[in-house]
């Protein structure tokens, strides 16, 4: 086991370095994804300044929960930004130096890389916790430790959808860009929705759980639901190896020349 | 190790490709279409055995590589390496095994080789010690000595293959699968990779199975060719005996007195010519070569001979034009 954490560390560790070795390039990535999260919420200050609540959300709600994407989004491409290139790995046949690894493939594949602007999303969050949802720093453990369930759920989900391209190839493109659709969901308050739209949301897309969940257990300082965010990470990440494993035994491998980035 | 190192049973791989588009095309299982990459191959490598696997491209060489690999699950048949069935213990495999696909990177691009090498050290379990004394004696033997503290992204491409060999090569594996080793090397690069893998194999008793396009390869670090087309294994020889089985003719070189000597004897044929230099082809079907040697000495005033076996290019060309004729009667043999 910790021989497993030492070389996740190192992994880590190498695509850090790798996301930083240009490392003007990397901070002017970092401070705009800043900028882009912080101009973002200004027009939900606007929106709330003309209406004083959405459905008994105020702003400092819809900026909680817009910290909880901004952390646990951020932290996923940061450390685990290969996540984004998995469909494409699966097709190219990539995946292959994985496979002659003597490790299950899924860590370092998901670890393949780093995105410097991750960062950004994550110190962005930490900004709109303290300043538009006035939280005080004493409530930042708690947040941080939910974002991380929440991350998780998101890298489950998002990992399980690219997965599909083990069985159909051909929608390449889609599962690509799932993620923005995914993304797109849980930056909006979901208590809006009808009966049948929060289902889905708690069930097959369980994008609830990358972000209302997390923000109404605060809201209400409700346990339960604190609970329910931590074993939707366990339930969902365990569906996404599993779906993981099992399309394994249907990978083709490609021979498209490619090289690490 | 036990007595073989790999074995190969009825091994076979089929994929299924889509041939109708749109959402019948997704779908619809009758809509895909089964091609059969491997179709049965059996054979088996001793330890330390250096073995060339050759075949045209699309002939079903990197897929089994990549059953032999546990990278692919073959559709029938089975397989062992290192004692491993390797689409089932894969990990434990990759421990025993080094892989090298000439068109896929292990190393970052962006990262001193260095850096690359010391975390696949880590991968592989080696301490830090075990991983520097590896990485100096691979530094040394691949000469990337002056290599290892660059970024890939400023390499050629001979130099970062030479740095993806020695990545294959960190955890010192019994067994190497290298798939076109050394395409893109300049001719000193080649030679010394060449050395370094027969270095190995004798050295560590390091087990060979590699494909290549360069006859260069094949006929300095392999002892035995197992050639494959369209799924199906031709032949398994010796090198030795697959040029005497498939090429039957020799080049025989006469340096002599006369300006252009003439051997008018039965298979013997002028093949080139310039003054005082004629090469015959003889074929060994008509004629024995020590018969045309004998003559031309007593004819000619020789002051020089040489003879020659033809290309391996030749050879293996000979055997995929053949191909089916060669499995027919293999298999009545």
């Amino acid at each position: 086991m910790s021989a497993t954490f030492g070389y996740l560390a190192a992994l880590l560790a190498t695509n850090l370095r790798a996301a930083f070795s240009n490392p003007l390039q990397a901070v002017s990535q970092l401070a705009l994804m800043v900028l882009n999260n912080l101009i973002f919420l200004l027009i939900w200050v606007l929106y709330f300044e003309r209406f004083p609540e959405l459905r008994g959300w105020g702003r400092a709600d819809v900026a909680m929960l817009y910290g909880v994407t901004a952390f646990g989004f951020g932290l996923m491409v940061a450390l685990a930004g290969g996540m984004r290139d998995l469909a494409r790995t699966i097709v190219d046949g990539s995946l292959d130096v994985h496979l002659g690894r003597p490790r299950h493939p899924l860590p370092s594949l998901l670890m393949s890389r780093s995105v410097p602007a991750g960062f950004g999303d994550v110190a962005s969050a930490f900004v709109i916790w303290l300043w538009f949802a006035e939280r005080s720093v004493s409530d930042l453990p708690l947040l941080v430790l939910l974002s991380l369930a929440a991350g998780a759920v998101m890298t489950a989900t998002m990992t399980a959808a690219q997965c599909v391209v083990f069985w159909w190839p051909g929608v390449l493109r889609l599962a690509e860009q799932f993620w923005e659709v995914i993304l797109m969901i849980t930056i909006y308050p979901q208590h809006v929705f009808g009966p049948a739209i929060r289902l889905v949301l708690f069930t097959v897309l369980p994008v609830a759980f990358m972000s209302q969940v997390p923000v109404e257990a605060i809201r209400e300082g409700d346990p339960l639901k604190m609970l329910a965010v931590f074993a939707a990470a366990i339930v969902y990440g365990g569906t996404a190896i599993a779906i993981f494993d099992r399309g394994l035994r249907r990978y083709q491998s490609g021979n498209q020349m490619v090289v690490n980035r | 190790m036990s007595e073989v190192a790999i074995v190969v049973e009825n091994l076979a791989k089929s994929f299924r490709t889509r041939s109708a588009g749109g959402l019948k095309g997704l779908f619809a299982r009758s809509a895909t279409t089964e091609v059969a990459a491997v179709r049965g191959i059996s054979f088996q490598i001793r330890p330390g055995e250096r073995v060339a696997f050759i075949g045209p491209n699309g002939a079903g060489k990197s897929t089994t590589l990549k059953m032999l690999t546990g990278i692919l699950t073959p559709s029938s048949g089975h397989a062992e390496v290192a004692g491993f069935v390797p689409w089932i213990e894969r990990q434990k495999l990759a421990q025993r095994i080094g892989i090298l696909f000439g068109q896929r990177s292990q190393l970052w691009y962006r990262l001193p080789v260095r850096d690359s090498l010391r975390l696949i050290a880590r991968i592989y379990g080696l301490d830090r010690d075990r991983a520097e004394a590896r990485l100096s004696k691979l530094a040394s033997t691949l000469a990337i000595g002056d290599l290892v503290e660059r970024p890939v992204a400023q390499l050629s491409l001979g130099q970062r293959l030479r740095c993806e060999i020695a990545a294959a090569l960190m955890h010192a594996p019994p067994i190497l699968l290298l798939d076109e080793p050394t395409i893109g090397l300049d001719v000193s690069a080649k030679a010394s990779l060449r050395d370094h893998l027969i270095e190995l194999s004798t050295e560590e008793g390091t087990t060979i199975l590699l494909t290549s396009h360069d006859t260069g390869d094949i006929e300095r670090i392999c002892e035995r060719a197992l050639v494959i087309d369209k799924g199906l294994l031709l032949l398994d020889r010796p090198l030795a005996a697959l040029r005497a089985q498939h090429l039957r003719h020799r080049l025989v070189t006469l340096m002599t007195e006369e300006e252009r000597p003439a051997l008018d004897l039965p298979g013997v044929a002028v093949a080139a010519h310039e003054p005082h230099r004629t090469s015959f082809a003889v074929d060994l079907d008509l004629i024995q070569v020590e018969r045309v040697v004998a003559t031309a000495l007593e004819r000619f005033s020789v002051k020089d001979l040489a003879i020659e076996n033809p290309p391996l290019d030749d050879v293996i060309r000979d055997i995929y034009r053949r191909g089916e004729a060669i499995v027919r009667q293999e298999v009545a043999a």
